[in-house]
């Protein structure tokens, strides 16, 4: 696989999370595509990627905007300093005002027909957590952080 | 260093993390290489790498169960799995009963003549937690 199809492809994938494009998010899947966040099971269908960021976004908002990809192949890793802001309460948390953390994610791809096959994504769930403790943060905060 | 020298330097870190190896885990850790592992917070050089396997040292017996690697140019990242046995109780945890759970964890490495420059640890404690 062409390198920079494959960056080409993740830097689709990234900017269509941050902007919550989910069309965008769904055109980079193989049909026989699976993803699996930390180590739970993998769910195998091709809106599968598209399900578990939308529904993230529902309270979050995702910038993937800060990232190093790293390819090897038909494999890539990227790290990902995810800027995650709480827009909108979840039912049982803390309220949303706005507060915003640098959450490290790793995301581990393989690739088919230059289109995403297996994804797995991981992070640690403490640094999620933090986004309950945060205080609201000014506009651009954050941002170029290395958490 | 070519593709295939990353590849080897991270196996040898892995192999000589199990082994407790010290010596061969700290050849590749500058003085001034950034660590961040999980929630320990930035750490720096071989002070801040002896920090990290004490901490872990007190609290678990571990073994990386296998790891993959991808690399490109001076970056490294690597999927592994590590068993955790929980020994000794992290404040604000369960307590510690010798519960296992093998935990997926994350490496990204920048490197430089043969060292790390920067080293991140992302440890999925999701699986742990679910034991403990």
């Amino acid at each position: 696989m062409d390198p920079q199809i494959a960056r080409d492809q993740i830097a689709k994938a990234w900017n269509a999370i941050t902007h919550s494009d989910w069309e965008a998010l769904g055109s980079v899947g193989h049909e026989g595509s699976a993803v699996r966040s930390e180590g739970s099971a993998w769910a195998t269908d091709r809106g599968a990627i598209v399900d578990y960021f939308r529904h993230y976004a529902a309270n979050y908002h995702l910038d993937m905007s800060n990232y190093t990809a790293i390819v090897m192949g038909e494999r890539a890793a990227v790290e990902t300093r995810l800027k995650l802001t709480y827009h909108t309460t979840k039912d049982g948390f803390p309220e949303a005002r706005g507060q915003s953390v640098i959450v490290p994610v790793g995301t581990f791809i393989t690739f088919r027909e230059n289109l995403f096959y297996r994804t797995q994504m991981f992070l640690s769930i403490e640094d999620w957590m933090r986004i309950f403790t945060a205080d609201p943060a000014p506009q651009g905060a954050g941002e170029g952080a290395q958490a | 260093m070519s593709n295939a020298d990353l590849i080897s330097m991270n196996d040898i870190m892995f192999t000589a993390v199990n082994h407790r190896d010290w010596d061969n885990v700290l050849r590749y850790i500058g003085d001034d290489t950034d660590i961040h592992v999980g929630t320990l917070g930035n750490l720096r050089g071989t002070t801040g790498a002896d920090a990290v396997i004490a901490f872990f040292d007190r609290h678990f017996d571990y073994r990386f169960l296998k790891w993959e690697n991808v690399v490109e140019g001076d970056q490294s990242g690597a999927l592994a799995t590590v068993r955790l046995t929980y020994l000794e109780t992290i404040y604000g945890l369960p307590a510690a009963t010798g519960q296992v759970a093998d935990v997926p964890v994350v490496v990204f490495g920048t490197w430089k003549d043969g060292r790390m420059t920067r080293l991140r640890v992302i440890i999925s404690f999701h699986d742990f937690m679910s034991v403990v």
